[in-house]
């Protein structure tokens, strides 16, 4: 029954003899009970369902990964009066501050086994960094993944690469576009960074250096193929290389966005409306119009970091927004 | 995969000798060739409601021709659907709910138990694979006597919750139980009724069935609402701690993409289409003004969410310019959290 709390053993005696007095309450109430005693006293699970969920893209199998969640104070960190934001919050039922999901997204092309984003690993706190956990659970291994592409450069992207300063995807070539690596790497920018945000410089360096040391790092310049049936889309603005991936099989198209957006409650209804962690805000808004515009009106499937896990639906046109659906839930088939 | 590795190690080797310059043009050999997994995560989620702990347990689906079992016209269906990047048949969900109370383990239906074939009856397993067994659940509430939401209680005669008492309304047991009303139905129901009787009688012989005649509170945080028409003891049921409520619906609603825009769709499974419709209308008007959760078995697991009144999905309105327009209601289904 207990089998799965980790034990401290600094408390092993005093656990012990709690359980003991719990096992003895348990069997006096079992026998003194009258018609339908509560057997169970079940405790409560308080645990959450292995992140991944799956489904198939034409012939490739793709698959979420959560690396778990973070609170964010969305009206501090979004470009919008504090009260507009916390009615949009309200009306889809969140409050302050909002538990947003971290997506990964694992694609199987039957050739190749590509991560797109890769959590935060031990960058921000013990509720992510689950994402290798979870790709676990789906029946993968790291060792299995060819390449991971990254969408830009932040802890909550790229961290999950690196584990005490060892490659956590040992046979993968990581892919990044150039002006990110250029700016996240720039010794300069580190440098100069306000102490609180050499945190993202720092991470970036310490995520990247094992594959650079290995020769497995390939920073990108323009779109392009960059496996079969993967496609790079610089899509910059949040953060000068930040790059959509564009997944296709059979004509089937799914767009990983990456930080296009990061508070659908509120985005969606509101596409202006820019966050703080955005490099170039009015890039940022630019680019989230175009890709959302393009994914519409091409019915493709969108993947996003930040919406909801699994962060996978689709988009249509809805006044000066867009409705998000997500993926019905399904069995692969 | 001994002579893949070998492959792949000579190719690298090759690509080295070659060129850099092709090196970081064509992607490094796969090392992996990974086989597709092709299955899917547990089917269980978590949330917490007040001080209860809800888990929602996926049976499986079945897919359902929208088309022809909605009562309207089957383009209007099939538009519908293909606005919400649905076709026909709908894979739909069949979902249960477990709440723990702190004091009872309760769940809500049972799934099919594999009556509706092999796409269902996983939840046992579920409910397994998210830490409980069959045996800790002390009480069972079941909707209504439809195979997919009773067809767990039983398997070979023998009950699969052997502690647990079943409560149902007075008026579904009145009817699915009886033999007088099974030789009344029409030859292709009579299998409906014979069901019934042979997932109950376990529980009934043991004295663990019972019956309850109006709204009333069963369990601490658990009680019925009497929600009659898709079946003639039809029951919802609102489970409530620390002011947080959900109501488990069960079959107030089945095809989403079609009812919440416009709920006066019923489906060919209503007993009394006119009440079932009657009653979507109030439940669903009361979760939306109070924002109560929702719990169905039919929404795409988990099947949980909240209710905005008033908004058609053609007209969402924008933040700030809520609009009371349409005749739906708009579903946000949960956001995903974690338990803390």
């Amino acid at each position: 029954m207990f089998t799965n709390i980790p034990k401290r053993p600094a408390l092993d005696r005093a656990f012990a003899g709690a359980a003991l007095a719990l096992a003895f309450a348990l069997g006096a109430f079992a026998l003194a009970a009258a018609p339908a005693p509560a057997l169970a006293g079940a405790p409560m699970a308080k645990s959450q369902a292995p992140g991944y969920y799956r489904l198939m893209l034409g012939d490739f199998e793709v698959t979420a990964l959560s690396d778990g969640t973070i609170d964010l104070a969305a009206d501090k960190l979004l470009k919008a009066p504090p009260a507009k934001i916390d009615q949009a919050l309200a009306r889809a039922f969140l409050a302050e501050p909002v538990e947003t999901s971290v997506n990964g997204f694992l694609v199987n092309t039957g050739a190749r086994l590509v991560l797109i984003d890769a959590g935060a690993g031990t960058l921000f706190g013990p509720r992510v960094g689950k994402l290798v956990e979870n790709l676990k659970a789906a029946g993968y291994r790291p060792e299995q993944v060819d390449d991971v592409f990254i969408t830009h450069l932040h802890p909550d992207h790229v961290g999950g690469i690196a584990l005490n300063g060892a490659a956590v995807f040992p046979n993968a070539t990581i892919h990044a576009a150039k002006p990110d690596a250029e700016y996240w790497l720039s010794q300069e920018n580190l440098d100069k960074a306000p102490k609180d945000s050499k945190m993202f410089f720092q991470g970036a360096r310490d995520s990247l250096k094992p594959y650079i040391d290995a020769g497995r790092f390939q920073p990108f310049t323009a779109d392009a193929d960059l496996v079969p049936g993967v496609r790079s889309w610089g899509t910059h603005g949040h953060t000068a290389g930040h790059t959509s991936y564009v997944v296709e099989s059979k004509g089937q198209r799914l767009v990983v966005i990456g930080d296009l957006i990061h508070f659908g409650s509120v985005q969606f209804d509101d596409p202006s409306i820019t966050v703080a962690f955005d490099t170039d805000a009015k890039a940022a808004a630019a680019e989230r119009a175009l890709v959302f515009g393009r994914v519409a009106k091409g019915g493709d499937l969108m993947a996003a970091a930040h919406l909801p896990f699994p962060g996978i639906g689709h988009l249509r046109a809805a006044g000066k927004g867009w409705q998000w659906t997500p993926v019905n839930y399904t069995q692969p088939r | 995969m001994q002579i893949r590795l070998k492959t792949a190690a000579w190719a690298a080797a090759a690509c080295a000798v070659a060129a850099l310059a092709f090196v970081a043009l064509e992607p490094a050999p796969a090392v992996a060739a990974a086989p597709m997994v092709k299955t899917q995560a547990p089917g269980w989620y978590r949330l917490a409601l007040g001080d209860f702990e809800v888990t929602a347990l996926n049976d499986g689906y079945l897919d359902v021709p929208a088309e022809k079992v909605l009562q309207q016209p089957a383009d209007k269906t099939l538009k519908a659907l293909s606005r919400a990047w649905l076709a026909t048949p709908v894979e739909t969900s069949v979902n249960a709910f477990l709440v723990n109370t702190g004091s009872k383990l309760v769940l809500f239906d049972t799934g099919t138990g594999g009556a509706f074939g092999p796409t269902a009856g996983r939840l046992v397993a579920n409910l397994q694979a998210a830490g409980y067994q069959p045996g800790q659940v002390d009480d069972i509430f079941i909707t209504h006597m439809h195979g997919d939401h009773m067809g767990g209680l039983s398997h070979d005669g023998a009950r699969v919750f052997p502690n647990a008492t079943v409560h149902v309304d007075k008026r579904e047991a009145d009817h699915y139980l009886s033999q007088a009303e099974m030789d009344k139905a029409p030859a292709a129901d009579k299998a409906g009724y014979k069901a019934a009787m042979a997932q109950f009688k376990p529980y009934a012989d043991a004295g663990r069935l019972k019956t309850f005649d109006a709204s009333a509170e069963i369990v601490p945080g658990v009680r019925s609402l009497e929600t009659p028409g898709h079946t003639a003891g039809h029951s919802s049921y609102v489970v409530e701690s620390k002011g947080q409520r959900m109501i488990v619906v069960g079959d107030l609603i089945h095809v989403a993409a079609v009812q919440l825009d416009d709920p006066t769709v019923t489906v060919a499974f209503d007993a009394d289409p006119k009440a079932a419709a009657a009653q979507r209308r109030r439940v669903f008007d009361q979760a939306a003004k109070e924002g109560d959760l929702i719990a169905a078995a039919h929404l795409q697991f988990p099947g949980i969410g909240h209710l905005q009144a008033g908004a058609a999905h053609l007209q969402l309105p924008t933040v700030g310019h809520p609009q009371a327009i349409g005749k739906g209601w708009r579903y946000v289904p949960v956001n995903y959290t974690q338990p803390r």
